[in-house]
């Protein structure tokens, strides 16, 4: 086990600079995980790369970090009413095996086509499905605040909780109910894509929303007991191998533990399709952003030929608008927060000063 | 059952006011004291109304009593007053009284119960008041903020567990990093040390919210528009059934 650590010591040296920015990428991705239900590690796993960090190191101690933020989120939301926990029970079951199964397509990549093409494989996954699915999210956010805010149910997930299949499985706090059947797909989708692209959020809540028939907040709020299961689990294993940097995970932690819990406040205040709305926006930018990367690793496969110093412009501008994905969800989060709030501020303040 | 004249409540319809019910013709002090101090801050009247289950003289005389009362204090504070006792449920006669009389700002209670009652009728906000006998000055509290305690001490207390945490992790840094990574059964110790830092680090930021005056709107969000739907339809033929009497004040102007 130890040899994957190597003999010498891995980890990075610490600055002043390198901490303060991981703890406002941890605050800002927090805020965005408390508000979503994902998010924020699509930023610090390449964030920490470029401060010198190992791959593996980065994407260990941010698995680690991830599930005691969403631990505190869950509980937070929990308290909000707004968490099914069967519903996250069995979406992160079924989640498990999405993960098994991400990871034998990424080794069987890996093998046949080497490193580029299993990053070829990764960014175009991301951008297929970043686009996609972000792209109808936000499509139907724009629809609802269109028509007043009012959200429905998909007409997918009304067909698919018709259909009798058992076992039937009835959802309190969603309020639904529907086939095992359906729920199975949808959470090793999501396990899949945690494998594969390490926000695996961005599948689970639409799926969750548009597929079981979920609100977007339920949905929101039940991916944070997805998170946690399934980053303890992931989190559990690389620390048996060691790769998990402590201080690392705590700057994040830090940062983040605060950002959730305004996150979820945030929830009680703005209206629901707010969450697709930062869903949707996010989703479409960091697509962008993974857009740019692939011309890289064209080039590295030999399939096309771009010279290096667009190359590195490129990976430059990717990095650059992926930071700008979580702030500017950050700004619609706090925007729309400070909107909501308002109204409800001056009436307080007025009985308040009686 | 009107105490007040006609003329009086003709004036009454003009300004502002503030609805303060007491049930069984009873107005706590601190109820009629905070009522009092917000009208007059808020440059409104006030409306008592004294709600009775039955006609009882006795309870007309305690509320008579209290009517002075209120009148005392609002008058010395320069407040608009007028008082009145009905019989019946509590919700519906607030109800009624809220058509009736116009510009009924909001209403304060003395008691969560018949705040309870109220909000069910009515779309304005209720309020109720306890009591409060640790706030120096004379202060009221209005009852949710009573829970409202600003955490200081908690922030404070956390927050040094949390800074003596990451201070014991960071001045050991190597010696931390050399055991965390040894991997195998060793992997307990980061695992561990998270949910250690989580607790402290989370309670903390927790309460920093609260401190902040940054906490959740209306809780139970879902529950509220999961089981609140049979309550909704009812305040939707409510609404539905009041409009007619919106038109039939409109009717007059169309003939002008």
């Amino acid at each position: 086990m130890h040899d994957l650590a190597g003999e010498s010591l891995k980890f990075i040296d610490l600055n002043l600079m390198s901490v303060v920015f991981l703890f406002i990428v941890g605050f800002i991705g927090g805020l965005v995980s408390g508000f979503i239900g994902s998010g924020g590690a699509f930023v610090l796993t390449p964030g920490m790369m470029s401060l010198g960090v190992p791959a593996t190191v980065a994407v260990a101690s941010n698995m680690c970090h991830k599930f005691p933020k969403a631990m505190v989120g869950a509980y937070k939301r929990f308290k909000y009413g707004q968490v099914d926990i069967k519903l996250g029970l069995v979406m992160a079951a079924s989640a498990i095996g999405g993960v098994q199964a991400g990871i034998q397509i990424q080794r069987y990549i890996l093998n046949k086509w080497g490193e580029a093409g299993s990053n070829l494989y990764v960014s175009l996954s991301f951008v297929v499905i970043l686009v996609i699915v972000g792209g109808y999210v936000f499509y139907d956010a724009w629809k609802i605040a269109k028509t007043g805010g009012v959200e429905k149910v998909s007409k997918l997930a009304q067909k698919l909780q018709s259909i009798n299949l058992p076992p039937m499985i009835y959802f309190k706090r969603a309020n639904l109910r529907i086939s095992l059947w359906f729920t199975i797909p949808v959470g090793f989708a999501t396990g899949m894509l945690a494998a594969t692209i390490a926000v695996g959020g961005f599948i689970g809540v639409p799926g969750m929303i548009y597929v079981v028939g979920a609100s977007g907040i339920i949905s929101s709020a039940t991916e944070l007991v997805i998170a946690f299961i399934m980053g303890l689990g992931g989190s559990i294993n690389w620390a048996i191998h060691g790769m998990i940097d402590i201080r690392l995970t705590l700057i994040i932690l830090a940062g983040s533990l605060i950002g959730v819990q305004l996150g979820a406040i945030g929830t009680t205040y703005v209206k629901d399709h707010m969450i697709k709305i930062v869903m949707g926006t996010i989703m479409l930018l960091v697509a962008v952003s993974r857009a740019l990367a692939i011309p890289e690793y064209l080039t590295q496969l030999g399939l096309m030929s771009v010279d290096e110093g667009n190359i590195n412009l490129m990976s430059k501008a990717s990095f650059v608008i992926m930071c700008i994905a979580l702030l500017v969800g950050a700004l619609i989060i706090l925007g729309s927060m400070w909107k909501a709030r308002s109204p409800r501020f001056a009436a307080q303040e007025s009985y308040g000063k009686a | 059952m009107n105490s007040k004249s006609d003329s009086e409540n003709t004036k009454m319809q003009i300004g502002r006011k503030i609805l303060v019910v007491g049930e069984e013709g009873l107005f706590s002090e601190s109820l009629i004291d905070y009522a009092v101090q917000v009208a007059k801050r808020l440059n409104y009247d006030i409306l008592a109304l004294s709600v009775i289950q039955k006609d009882l003289g006795e309870l007309t005389d305690k509320s008579n009593k209290y009517n002075k009362l209120i009148e005392i204090k609002a008058v010395s504070c320069g407040v608009g007053y007028n008082f009145l006792i009905r019989s019946g449920d509590t919700g519906v006669i607030v109800e009624k009284i809220i058509h009736e009389i116009k510009r009924i700002e909001f209403v304060i209670t003395g008691s969560d119960e018949s705040k309870e009652k109220i909000a069910a009728e009515v779309t304005i906000p209720v309020f109720s008041v306890f009591s409060n006998n640790n706030i120096k000055g004379g202060g009221k509290t209005m009852a949710r903020e009573i829970n409202k305690k600003k955490p200081v001490g908690k922030v404070l207390g956390y927050g040094a567990i949390s800074v003596a945490l990451y201070a014991a992790v960071f001045t050991n840094a190597d010696t931390v990093t050399n055991y965390f990574t040894r991997g195998g059964w060793y992997a307990a110790l980061p695992i561990l040390t998270v949910f250690v830092f989580t607790f402290a680090h989370a309670t903390f930021a927790s309460n920093l919210w609260s401190l902040l005056g940054i906490s959740a709107a209306h809780k139970d969000i879902k529950v509220v528009t999961i089981e609140k739907s049979a309550q909704d339809d009812v305040r939707t033929t409510k609404v539905a059934r009041k409009r007619p009497r919106a038109r039939a004040y409109i009717n007059p102007f169309h003939r002008i």
